[in-house]
């Protein structure tokens, strides 16, 4: 298995809490189905990778798990977002936003000089 | 904060492995489930739809792992896993294991027992308040010999020093506490100074402490006694305090009662102020022989306290040179009683004890790598599955330290006994109040150190052996046999060979103790002590100053013993038979030519006219005393059968003249010999050794020791010599009434106790050795199978496959022998001042020990090199 860095754990991380976010309480395949339809195989090389994911924001706090039945009647354990979870969404996306602008400014400087 | 929720989640997970391990598998399941559904419904086969969903997932397997990884904490249950793995190893080889864990348990069984005595008398802290600030004092002179406090030096010190809160001294002294309505009785007391017992944080429990008044000359009388003079003898009188008793004939009031179990500052029932002690305000200054201690003041290190008597040591110095010039204060722990020879012999006694534990630890080492060939197998799957070697030593290490955890529990309890054993011998020696058995933290601390100290010592050593040769031999198609084998055939032929060492030295060491136990016991006991009583009377000096006075008192009491019918005979004598008596140094001729350090020694013992009588022996020679001798102009002396041999080979010395020296200051005293006796030994450590008799006449003791034959009961017995000696004098009581049985014991105590220790320690190394080749050479065996097999098909004879598996145990065994031997003389060397004498050191009892070994060797390795002859040579070909 490809060893992720931690740069993308925290970026796979985030995305699983605003997926969870926008659609509301989901099991792990249709994270993985939604994930991989919006950034694409890049972040999610395979499945499996979210599983350990998943599993620190809950031992974390910031998503709570429950068993639940899928939309074909299959029994599937749900993720849901916590109190603490949206919190740690907007401090996140606060911090993604100030570290883009310092890099935006960054590179359109250099962009300029050379 | 989050983190350390995450944390504690997974640090919890540990104990529910199970459970989530199954939880996520169902989770796993249902995604698989819903991704094949969806393959399914775009239109693929079944087969396609699952292949195509697995490899999605990325692997099953391996999202378990990363999975199961993220839960828990991997080290701690690998660690878990060990455990539970090497418990399950022990459990199923409970024969192997049985073994190792009794081995490793006997020797911190004696560790342990060892280190409890050790700590209870060197190391523990006494009953003081804040022991640590008390300390010992002392004087050094200007040829750096060690000595005592006089009584003047101490007052000075006392007066002036300003580093200690407070100096004390002290005397030990029989006290014989006597008053009007029961017989006295003799006491171990005390004479203390005032303020002593409060340097050490104690007060009497009921009345008060010595104050400075009472600590003057002059001043009235008075005495503390202790709770159990109190509760025992004046039956806990409310009214004790205001009493007055008599201390050593002299009237005294009673001030005060310590509390139970106080006997200061070694086994102390009495104590008076130091003033009391009798000749003590005309002691010159230079007679020093108070003990002294004292209490830092807070804040204040050692090293000002030494430099601060120091300073008044040179002003005392200047002032009174002749007395006082060079002696320096000396500064040490504060442990009374506790002196130079007991480091000694409790350092010999924990070497010996470590002998018994790295024998041990060998044995164990040796049947580990006996046993790794049979894991080579397991070992090389681990490999194989992707094990590190260190992960591969840990495994075997862990499974040494629960070897050595159930050997030290066992241990610990067998220690128990152990040390129950040495306290019930100790009693009768009189240990000193503040020493008790217990084990305590340091004690536990010293336990668990030494079993996992134990542990990596047996276990280090096979568990990387073991791990290196299987890893190469995975690579290969190692298994049994193989190269690995020379390796680990060169480890255990160095294990044997220590093992071999360690015991013979320990062997060694227990038959020289043996035998002079044998020969202290049986050898010397020319003496009948079969009704044989004796007892001791000490005259008091305020009574009997002089001389003259104390002969009378010894005559009259020896013509009232012979004239009692109830003994058969009775006699008095300075010494007993089997203690030391004086030491005097001989001259031939009426006068001494040589300085006394140039003469040879010569025990002095002082007796009665029907001493050789009362001890069932006769005077070989010549005759014994009559009442004239020891009188002036009559000076007579026997002399035994030693100093016949040693001073007079040739001529008879009946009529010769010799001549004894105290010490260079003293007058000679020259006798002339009457008669010869029988070697009866005086000390309890070495060979009987030449001894002259006189009539205590000629000097009489302040003590002496009686000693009657009577074939009365010793309780009835003892009861009537007391009241004799109560009809001459009312304040004497007679003390110490032993039989001889009882005195030799007592003297043989020592050699006795390390004799039985010497005895088992060797007894269990010899086991263990024996126990350990059978091993190593089954091991051997199993490892030669083929080659044995191939030999046999070949046509080898019995005799010559015997030969084949003995020649290399017998190799091992001589090496280690004649190392063995080499060590075992040293050693006997060291010991021999100790204990022994010149006993075991001889060519003879070295070879009976070496023979023994070598013939338990014989046997130990008989046993697989007949196995070895059986094996059916179709069969070990094949064997693999």
């Amino acid at each position: 298995m490809v060893d992720k860095s931690d740069v993308w754990q925290g970026t796979l991380a985030l995305m699983i809490l605003k997926t969870l976010e926008t659609l509301g309480p989901l099991h792990g395949y249709g994270m993985a189905r939604r994930i991989e339809q919006i950034s694409g195989h890049e972040l999610l090389v395979n499945y499996g990778t979210l599983y350990p994911a998943l599993l620190k924001l809950e031992q974390e706090g910031y998503v709570s798990s429950e068993w639940g039945v899928s939309e074909n009647n299959r029994k599937a354990k749900f993720y849901k977002l916590t109190r603490a979870g949206r919190r740690q969404i907007e401090r996140e996306e606060r911090e993604w936003g100030k570290t883009t602008a310092i890099l935006a400014r960054f590179l359109a400087k250099g962009g300029e000089q050379s | 904060m989050r983190s350390l929720r995450a944390w504690l989640v997974r640090l919890i997970n540990v104990f529910r492995q199970a459970r989530g391990e199954r939880e996520f598998s169902a989770e796993l399941e249902s995604h698989l489930a819903l991704h094949i559904a969806d393959n399914k419904r775009a239109g693929m086969t079944p087969d396609e739809a699952r292949r195509r969903a697995l490899l999605a997932l990325g692997g099953a397997e391996q999202t378990k792992e990363l999975h199961r990884d993220a839960r828990g904490f991997p080290t701690i249950e690998s660690l878990v896993q060990d455990v539970r793995f090497g418990v399950r190893m022990m459990l199923n080889n409970p024969g192997f294991t049985g073994m190792a864990v009794l081995t490793i348990a006997v020797g911190i069984a004696a560790s342990n027992a060892a280190f409890t005595l050790t700590n209870m008398v060197l190391l523990r802290d006494l009953p003081f308040d804040r022991p640590e600030r008390l300390l010992d004092v002392g004087t050094v002179d200007a040829e750096n010999r060690g000595d005592d406090l006089s009584y003047l030096d101490f007052l000075d010190w006392q007066r002036s020093t300003r580093a200690f809160t407070g100096l004390a001294a002290y005397a030990d002294a029989t006290m014989n506490v006597g008053d009007e309505q029961w017989a006295p009785e003799r006491y171990l007391g005390t004479y203390l100074s005032a303020g002593g017992f409060r340097l050490i944080g104690e007060r009497p429990i009921l009345g008060r402490d010595f104050i400075t008044e009472d600590d003057r000359t002059g001043a009235p009388p008075v005495v503390i006694i202790s709770h159990s003079i109190w509760r025992n003898r004046y039956r806990g009188d409310p009214a004790m305090l205001g009493r007055t008793i008599r201390i050593n004939a002299q009237p005294a009031t009673v001030i005060g009662v310590m509390r139970e179990g106080l006997e200061f500052p070694l086994n102390s029932m009495v104590w008076q102020p130091l003033a009391l002690m009798p000749g003590i305000g005309n002691q010159p200054r230079d007679a020093r022989s108070l003990q002294v201690f004292g209490r830092l003041a807070d804040g204040v290190a050692k090293e000002q306290g030494l430099a601060d008597l120091s300073g008044i040591a040179s002003q005392l110095a200047q002032q009174y040179p002749q007395t006082s010039a060079g002696i320096r204060p000396s500064v040490g722990e504060f442990r009374p009683g506790i002196g130079g020879p007991l480091y000694v012999i409790f350092g010999a006694l924990m070497v010996a004890v470590s002998f018994v534990l790295l024998i041990g630890c060998v044995n164990v080492a040796n049947l580990l790598l006996a046993r790794s060939a049979s894991r080579s197998r397991e070992i090389s799957i681990r490999v194989s599955l992707g094990a590190t070697r260190w992960r591969i030593v840990r495994q075997l290490l862990i499974e040494s330290v629960l070897l050595a955890i159930c050997a030290g529990v066992l241990g610990l309890g067998l220690s128990a006994l152990g040390v129950r054993w040495l306290f019930a011998q100790t009693s009768e020696l009189g240990r000193s109040y503040w020493m008790n058995m217990t084990m305590d933290g340091r004690v536990f601390a010293f336990l668990a150190t030494i079993c996992l100290g134990t542990a990596v010592l047996f276990g280090l050593a096979p568990a990387l052996h073991t791990s290196k040769a299987t890893v190469t031999d995975a690579l290969r198609d190692g298994g049994r046999s193989g190269s690995s084998g020379l390796r680990t055939r060169r480890w255990t032929s160095t294990l044997v060979i220590a093992e071999v060492v360690l015991t013979l030295v320990l062997l060694a060491g227990a038959a020289a103790t043996l035998r002079s136990l044998y020969h202290l016991h049986l050898a010397d006991r020319i003496v009948n002590t079969s009704n044989l009583l004796t007892m001791r009377v000490r005259l008091p000096d305020a009574k009997y100053s002089t001389p003259e006075q104390r002969a009378a008192f010894y005559q009259r009491l020896d013509d009232r013993l012979r004239r009692t019918g109830a003994l058969q005979s009775a006699t008095l004598t300075t010494a007993l038979p089997f203690t030391e008596g004086g030491a005097r140094g001989l001259s031939i001729g009426s006068t001494a030519r040589e300085p006394r350090e140039r003469q040879p020694v010569v025990g002095l013992v002082g007796i009665g006219p029907g001493y050789f009588e009362t001890l069932g022996l006769q005077v070989m020679r010549g005759r014994a005393f009559v009442d004239l001798d020891g009188t002036t102009g009559r000076e007579a002396a026997i002399v035994n059968q030693r100093v016949v041999e040693r001073f007079f080979p040739q001529d008879d010395p009946i009529g010769k003249q010799i001549t004894l020296m105290l010490d260079n200051r003293s007058a000679p005293y020259s006798v002339t010999v009457v008669g010869v006796s029988p070697t009866v030994r005086q000390s309890q450590m070495s060979e009987p050794g030449p001894v002259v008799y006189v009539p205590y006449k000629a000097s009489p003791n302040a003590a002496m020791s009686l000693i009657v034959r009577t074939s009365l009961d010793a309780g009835v017995a003892s009861s009537m010599l007391r009241e004799e000696v109560r009809a001459l004098d009312a304040d004497l009581p007679v003390f110490e009434i032993r039989t001889m049985d009882q005195v030799i014991s007592y003297m043989l105590w020592l050699s006795r106790v390390f004799g039985t220790m010497f005895a088992v320690f060797a007894g269990i190394a010899l086991v263990l050795a024996a126990v350990g080749l059978y091993a190593v050479t089954a091991y051997s065996v199993t490892q030669r199978t083929k080659e044995i097999g191939i030999r046999t098909a070949l046509g080898a004879q019995r005799a010559q496959v015997y030969w084949l598996i003995l020649r290399r145990a017998a190799v091992h065994v001589t090496i280690g022998l004649i190392l063995g031997l080499a060590g075992a003389y040293s050693v006997l060397g060291l010991l021999r001042g100790m204990l022994v004498g010149r006993y075991g050191q001889d060519l003879v009892t070295l070879a009976a020990i070496a023979g023994l070994l070598l013939f338990v060797c014989v046997v130990a390795t008989l046993e697989p090199a007949r196995r070895a002859t059986r094996l059916n040579p179709v069969a070990a070909l094949r064997y693999d």
